[in-house]
């Protein structure tokens, strides 16, 4: 949902990602990635998508950032063809602060202790938002050491974690 | 020591870490790091300690930066539980300084020259300091190939070499 993550601090700036027409309508706020891979050299699709799914999990997604304005669109509401401007994170520097996707576990600050510094991933719920759209939040529970997120603070009170992103995650892995 | 090393340039600022009740009591510009790893992506322990070895070996430790202040410790002196204020480098990029190990190594332009851009770790010496306490430079002496530092550059008169901070000295390798 628009507003779901926000960009904290230092960053490589607004860069712009090619968006293809008819592509799924982001808005600020989403996390836009890629689930492409490289043969030599090049990349299989030059465009980029807002996710939709957990997102960067190391080596299977390439995340770009967070979109810092709007898909445009139609009068259909449909995507056009665009250059989409996605703020970019800097790896190990630039904050990524989203709710936790279950803020009750990080509530007090014996929890947020425990799941500091995990790896985590952006947590996409297709229909979880307040207008039954999807909501991206940040997953306190760790599952995989390939996430590409590494939690690094919190608030206990409003129930957002702080992410850091690992620069493996702004790339796949070369093969 | 206190003020063994120093952060130059831009760097993510200082962050907290939280450290445990007890641990050994560190000062400003020494190293905070960890040596825990990850499984199912959760980490072994989620509180960081000042180095006490050499340090960062790639997939070993994670150097979490260099402390901002000393630690908050009690009447006694003990570290009590706490959010160290640590400057966090930006890999790449933010410039660690220290003494080199032997300055006497890297006193003219060509023996700097045959350092640089070899890659190394922070040296602890458990008593190295003029405190007795431990001392923290800079080994211009590279000794292994996941050294997490690459020395960029130094100071022949004042003894002193920057090292930047290789991105998978921040967290430890992937494993599953």
């Amino acid at each position: 949902m628009k507003h779901d993550l926000e960009v904290i601090g230092i960053s490589c700036g607004v860069r712009n990602f090619r968006a293809a027409a008819s592509s799924t309508r982001f808005y600020a706020g989403e996390p836009i990635h890629t689930a492409q891979t490289y043969s030599g050299g090049v990349i299989a699709t030059n465009v980029w998508i807002v996710a939709a799914n957990d997102t960067p999990l190391v080596a299977t997604y390439m995340l770009a950032g967070i979109a810092s304005r709007d898909a445009q669109v139609n009068s259909a509401g449909t995507v056009i063809t665009q250059k989409a401007e996605v703020i970019v994170p800097l790896p190990w520097a630039t904050r990524i602060r989203g709710k936790a996707e279950t803020p009750a576990s990080i509530d007090t600050d014996a929890e947020l202790l425990l799941v500091l510094y995990d790896v985590t991933l952006i947590d996409y719920n297709s229909t979880g938002s307040a207008l039954s759209g999807p909501l991206y939040t940040i997953k306190q529970t760790a599952s995989t050491d390939a996430g590409g997120l590494t939690i690094i603070d919190g608030d206990v009170v409003k129930g957002t974690l702080d992410t850091i992103v690992d620069p493996r995650a702004l790339r796949n892995d070369i093969s | 020591m206190k003020h063994d090393l120093q952060v130059i340039g831009l760097s993510c600022g200082v962050r907290p870490f939280r450290i445990a009740a007890s641990a050994t009591r560190f000062y400003a510009g020494e190293p905070i790091h960890t040596n825990a790893t990850y499984s199912s992506g959760a980490i072994t322990s989620n509180t960081w300690v000042v180095a006490a070895v050499d340090t960062p070996i790639v997939g070993t430790y994670m150097l979490g930066g260099i402390a901002s202040r000393d630690a908050q410790v009690n009447s006694a002196g003990t570290v009590i539980a706490q959010k160290a204020e640590v400057i966090v480098p930006i890999p790449w990029l933010t410039r660690i300084r220290g003494e080199a190990q032997t300055p006497a190594s890297i006193d003219t332009d060509a023996e700097l020259l045959l350092v640089l851009y070899d890659v190394t770790l922070l040296s602890y010496s458990a008593t190295g300091s003029s405190l007795s306490g431990p001392l923290y430079n800079i080994i211009q002496t590279a000794t292994a190939d996941s050294s997490g530092l690459t020395i960029i550059d130094g100071d022949i008169v004042k003894g002193t070499i920057d090292v930047i901070v290789d991105p998978r000295a921040l967290r430890n390798d992937i494993t599953a």
